[in-house]
C-alpha cells in the first residue's frame, strides 16, 4: 500500500531546478492550476529520470532521492532506506516493499545530472 | 576626464561568451538538461559514461581528445610497457611506480606529490575557471542557501567550507568549495577526529588535472550535499576516493 502525502498548503511553487553548466540553474516552474505547465514539467521529469539524472525532493524536512515518477498520479516515488521499511514490514524482503509517494504539486525538486568521479 | 575601464578588467568580460551561448542553445534543443560543458584550451575534459559523443559536430583543437570516458583513463597497451607495482613513499613524498619494458627490464618512475604537482592542480583549476560564469555561481549560492542552516551558510561564505553529519552513518562531512569533500569520523567520547577519505565527484564531468568541474564550484557542493543526504551509499560508490597525500585530495 503506498502512502500518498497530500499537498500541504503550497509554500512554494512546484517545479524542478536542474543544475546546468551552460545556464546556471534551469528552472521549470509550474502552477498547479495551469495544465500546460504541469504537463511540460511532467515531460521534463520523466525525460530526466530516463537519462539517468538524480532528482531530490524535500520530504518532511529531509532530502530524499526520487526513485520513479508517475505522471498519471502526479507523484514521486522515493527511494527508501532499508532500515526504515525493515521496521514497518520486517517479514518482507526488500523487493516488493511499498515505496513512499509524495505529490509533485507544491514541491520543488532538484535535478543533478549523471556524475563523473573527479 | 572620462575614465575608461580596460576590456580585461570588466567583470562581464567573457572570452567564451558567444561560444557558450551557442553550446547552451544546442544543449537545450537536444534536451540535455544539464547543458554541454565548455572545453578549455589545454585542459582536457573527462565526462561521465553516458555523455553523448561527439556532441557538437566540430573538433576543439586540444592536445588530447577532450571527451574521454573515465574507463579509458590509465589504459595500458598489452605487449608493450606493463605496470608492475606502485606505492606512496611517505619519506620522499612521492609515488613510486615500477614498469616492465618490452625487453623485460624493470624501470621505476618517481612522481613527487608535493610542490609541483599540487601547484599544477591550482593552476589548472584557475585555467578551467574561465569556463564558469559569475552569475551562475551567484545563482548556485542562492540555491545552496535554501538547503543549509544559517550558520552553515555563514561558514561557507566566510571559509568556503561547512560541516554536516549524516544521521544515517554518523560520518561527518566537510564540504569544500572547489575541493573534494572530506569524510571524517568523530568520536564523541574521546573527541578523536580521524579522516576516512576524500570524495571527489562532479555532475557531468570535470577538467583533468584540476579540482574544477564543468559546473561552477557551488553546484558541485550542492550535488555532494544532496547525494549525501538523499543517497549516501551512492555518493560513496560514485565518488573517486583520493588518499590524503595525493594532490587530487586538495589538502
Amino acid at each position: 500500500m503506498e502512502q500518498v502525502v497530500l499537498d500541504a498548503p503550497p509554500e512554494e511553487m512546484g517545479g524542478v531546478d536542474v543544475l546546468n553548466c551552460g545556464a546556471g540553474h534551469l528552472k521549470f516552474d509550474f502552477d498547479s492550476s495551469q495544465p500546460k505547465e504541469v504537463e511540460h514539467a511532467k515531460k521534463v521529469i520523466q525525460d530526466m529520470l530516463k537519462k539517468g539524472y538524480m532528482l531530490f525532493v524535500n520530504d518532511g524536512g529531509e532530502q530524499k532521492q526520487v526513485h520513479s515518477f508517475d505522471p498519471n498520479k502526479e507523484v514521486y516515488y522515493l527511494k527508501f532506506e532499508f532500515e526504515e521499511t525493515l521496521k514497518e514490514t520486517p517479514e518482507k524482503k526488500k523487493r516488493g516493499r511499498p515505496r513512499k509517494a509524495v505529490s509533485m504539486k507544491g514541491r520543488r525538486a532538484t535535478g543533478v545530472g549523471p556524475t563523473a568521479g573527479g | 576626464m572620462v575614465e575608461t575601464v580596460k576590456e580585461e578588467d570588466r567583470l562581464d568580460n567573457d572570452e567564451y561568451g558567444t561560444f557558450k551561448k551557442a553550446l547552451n542553445l544546442l544543449a537545450q534543443e537536444r534536451g540535455e538538461w544539464a547543458g554541454y560543458p565548455m572545453p578549455v584550451d589545454g585542459t582536457p575534459l573527462v565526462m561521465h559514461k553516458r555523455f553523448p559523443y561527439p556532441i557538437t559536430g566540430f573538433q576543439v583543437p586540444t592536445p588530447e581528445d577532450p571527451y574521454v570516458f573515465p574507463d579509458e583513463l590509465g589504459a595500458v597497451d598489452e605487449g608493450e610497457i606493463t605496470f608492475v607495482n606502485g606505492w606512496f613513499s611517505q619519506q620522499r613524498g612521492c609515488i613510486v611506480s615500477l614498469y616492465k619494458m618490452p625487453d623485460g627490464k624493470v624501470v621505476h618512475e618517481v612522481m613527487p606529490q608535493y610542490g609541483g604537482p599540487k601547484m599544477d592542480f591550482w593552476l589548472n583549476t584557475l585555467g578551467a575557471s574561465r569556463a564558469w560564469d559569475l552569475e551562475h555561481e551567484e545563482r548556485a549560492l542562492e540555491k545552496l542557501k535554501s538547503l543549509l542552516k544559517p550558520h552553515q551558510y555563514k561558514y561557507y561564505m566566510l571559509t568556503g567550507t561547512f560541516l554536516e553529519t549524516s544521521k544515517r552513518s554518523n560520518v561527518t562531512y566537510l564540504f569544500r568549495k572547489s575541493r573534494p569533500t572530506i569524510a571524517l569520523s568523530m568520536k564523541k567520547d574521546t573527541g578523536k577526529v580521524s579522516v576516512l577519505t576524500t570524495l571527489c565527484l562532479h555532475p557531468l564531468g570535470y577538467y583533468k588535472g584540476s579540482w574544477a568541474g564543468v559546473m561552477v564550484p557551488t553546484d558541485d557542493v550542492i550535488a555532494h550535499l544532496l547525494m549525501m543526504r538523499g543517497n549516501e551509499h551512492k555518493f560513496w560508490s560514485k565518488s573517486n576516493s583520493h588518499p590524503l597525500w595525493s594532490s587530487a585530495a586538495g589538502i
